[in-house]
């Protein structure tokens, strides 16, 4: 029997395991929720890297710090910086003030449904958005490891078990499911860059010595730890900062992250997972590093240029017009240029490589947990904010039964969950770090402006709350539609809009807030302050 | 850290607190590490892309073997991240005692 079906088949049995054995705990709002806030603070700290490190991480950064060296490892470092701005601003206060969403926070001093409709709707469009990208990262994932298995059935079959998962075990079957991710997924970053450092005799400096003699990419000028491989001149320039921006504010409002917060008892515990989160990250980006270097050397630069998708090798094109024929003509004769191939190839090249047909399918069952496990916490994040604030406070009044809720929350997984994987079906996947940048992007713009000046501003009113998602949310969404992402012709000239949108959301928000008067909003600063700071009136 | 009892706060409880000297010196503490540490992540992150586009040819020398000036930025941003954990979980600690002295505080007073 193939070991990639057993290694697959072994970890659907612990997910079924799992699921039968949380089942019973997701009967209240609590426990389908968070798990009854009963997950210690090690233990949640692996469930949020089991939920940050998605398939874009494990396969997709390898492969563009193969490809690209140092500006593929840009999204690593900034996802890294990101994870520390989400330890420092947001989660003690979060944990303090919330209860299940992240509206709950900015309700906290901001009473009334037009706030609750927007943050809603804020956060259902990024956990869409990052959902259909997840999914259609199945696709890719069964392409590199289970060739001759059809993408879009591999992609109903995942996101059916992944709806299993949420419907049946709530967040405590997400969470350990997070956890036994995180666990595989560090182990095999621990075999491959052991193999890769095992061929260089545990020397790094002969591995980085060896690695910097390859180029960026094949044919370009710069090496793999010089900047410029992926972002070209100066316009690149400002799309990396601009990217930046995003990343690194963008973490911090992202609602299935932030919804982990609530699953601990307290906002110590919530420090702590964030912490121990913190290293099993910043670990595994070490090990991707080294990872990337190795493939980028072992499997040479020819063997990994032909696996460009298409718009990486046009994006290259692009930026150098004048050759732009001659560019061409060779990418193409040298096979870079090859429909439907893409970076995510070099793990499990590498692992085949290296390891052989084992490590090759310890590789692939790790890629399916790490969607899964991303994919649950997505979804049960979307259905938490559509039950608990769309559901229960906007259209029941806060008159709904804990039954209710649940019931609607399951409901909701299904609807959110189904949308996702008929989208992913449709969606050409050389969409998906577009969709995955979107989503941080209005994560920055819309969620974490609003979030921040709730928690730190007293002057913070409706208007400029309303006002300020809003405006982050669209300027984001039809930035990055005029942008060269999804226009031939852009107006706007870069792929990542957080340098224009986070600004503009923040601007909005202060510029309201000054201009109008929110009594409301003003007298539960103070509550506000005294139950972030010091736990009084927290959700036990 | 002290749990805190679920006994709800009322208004006159959360304004004694809120002008008490020792809530008002512990937010200014937590501001004041707050803004410090974001301010160093934010901006030592925001450094690397920055000096790549003021100087994108000595950002991209070799500077020791193939490795770049902006590769070691790379890393050091790894160094700065452990430190700030360190320094957050350090400090937490010790606003946790005061935190927990606060909440006893208005406990007694509420008995």
């Amino acid at each position: 029997m193939n070991p990639t079906i057993v290694f697959i088949l072994f970890f659907l049995a612990i997910v079924f395991v799992i699921i039968a054995a949380a089942s019973a705990s997701t009967r209240d709002v609590r426990g389908y929720f968070t798990a009854n806030r009963r997950i210690s603070g090690f233990q949640n700290g692996l469930a949020i890297a089991g939920d940050y490190l998605s398939a874009a991480s494990f396969l997709g950064a390898t492969g563009l710090i193969a490809i690209y060296g140092l500006d593929g490892f840009y999204y690593a470092i900034g996802w890294l910086v990101a994870y520390l701005c989400l330890l420092l601003v947001v989660a003690e206060p979060l944990r303090n003030v919330g209860r299940f969403t992240v509206a709950d926070v900015v309700g906290f001093r901001m009473h009334g449904e037009s706030v609750r409709i927007v943050s809603s709707i804020a956060s259902l469009t990024i956990i869409v958005l990052y959902l259909i990208a997840q999914m259609v990262g199945v696709g890719i994932i069964v392409r590199s490891v289970l060739p001759g298995v059809d993408p879009a059935l591999a992609i109903i079959v995942v996101g059916a078990l992944m709806l299993g998962l949420v419907v049946f075990g709530g967040m405590l079957a997400t969470t350990w499911v997070q956890i036994v991710k995180t666990g595989m997924l560090l182990t095999a970053a621990v075999v491959l860059a052991g193999f890769v450092l095992a061929h260089f005799g545990f020397s790094l400096r002969a591995l980085i010595d060896a690695a910097g003699s390859v180029k960026a990419i094949p044919g370009s000028v710069t090496n793999l730890f010089a900047a410029g491989g992926y972002f070209h001149g100066v316009v690149g320039s400002w799309d990396r900062i601009s990217l930046g921006i995003g990343l690194v504010l963008g973490a911090a409002g992202l609602p299935h992250i932030l919804l982990r917060l609530y699953t601990v008892s307290n906002a110590r515990a919530a420090r702590i997972s964030v912490a121990w989160g913190l290293v099993a990250v910043s670990i595994f980006y070490v090990l991707l590093l080294i990872i990337g270097l190795g493939v980028a050397t072992l499997i040479g630069g020819h063997f990994i240029g032909a696996h460009l998708i298409d718009a990486d090798a046009l994006r290259y094109i692009n930026a150098h017009p004048a050759q732009a024929k001659e560019l061409t003509a060779q990418l193409s004769s040298l096979g870079y240029i090859v429909p439907h191939l893409d970076t995510n190839y070099a793990v499990p090249i590498l692992a085949s490589m290296l390891g052989g047909r084992l490590v090759l399918a310890f590789v692939a069952a790790t890629a399916l947990a790490t969607v899964l496990s991303v994919t649950a916490g997505l979804t049960i994040s979307g259905a938490s904010s559509f039950a608990l604030d769309l559901w229960h406070v906007i259209s029941r009044r806060n008159n709904c039964s804990q039954r209710e809720q649940v019931t609607v929350g399951r409901s909701a997984a299904l609807f959110i969950g189904t949308l996702a994987i008929l989208a992913a079906v449709n969606v050409h996947e050389n969409n998906i770090a577009v969709i995955v940048g979107l989503a941080f992007a209005v994560a920055a713009s819309a969620n974490f402006p609003a979030i921040v000046l709730s928690l730190y501003w007293r002057r913070l009113t409706r208007a400029g709350v309303l006002g300020g998602m809003s405006v982050g949310l669209l300027a984001c969404l039809i930035l990055t539609l005029l942008g060269p992402a999804f226009s031939k012709a852009p107006l706007f000239p870069l792929v990542n809009p957080g340098i224009l949108s986070v600004p503009l959301a923040f601007i909005t928000t202060v510029v309201l807030s000054l201009v109008t008067h929110d009594s409301d909003g003003n007298a539960q600063y103070d509550r506000l302050c005294v139950q972030s700071s010091t736990g009084i009136g927290a959700e036990d | 850290m002290t749990k805190p009892e679920s006994t709800p706060l009322t208004n006159a409880d959360v304004a004694l607190i809120a002008t008490s000297t020792t809530f008002v010196s512990l937010r200014r503490r937590r501001a004041a590490f707050l803004i410090l540490a974001t301010i160093i992540a934010i901006m030592s992150f925001l450094c690397l892309p920055i000096s790549i586009l003021i100087a994108p040819e000595t950002m991209s020398s070799p500077v020791l073997g193939p490795m770049t000036p902006a590769f070691f930025l790379s890393m050091a941003l790894f160094v700065m991240t452990w430190f700030l954990l360190a320094a957050k979980m350090r400090v937490a600690r010790i606003f946790d005692v005061d935190a927990a002295a606060i909440v006893r505080d208005i406990r007694k007073h509420q008995r």
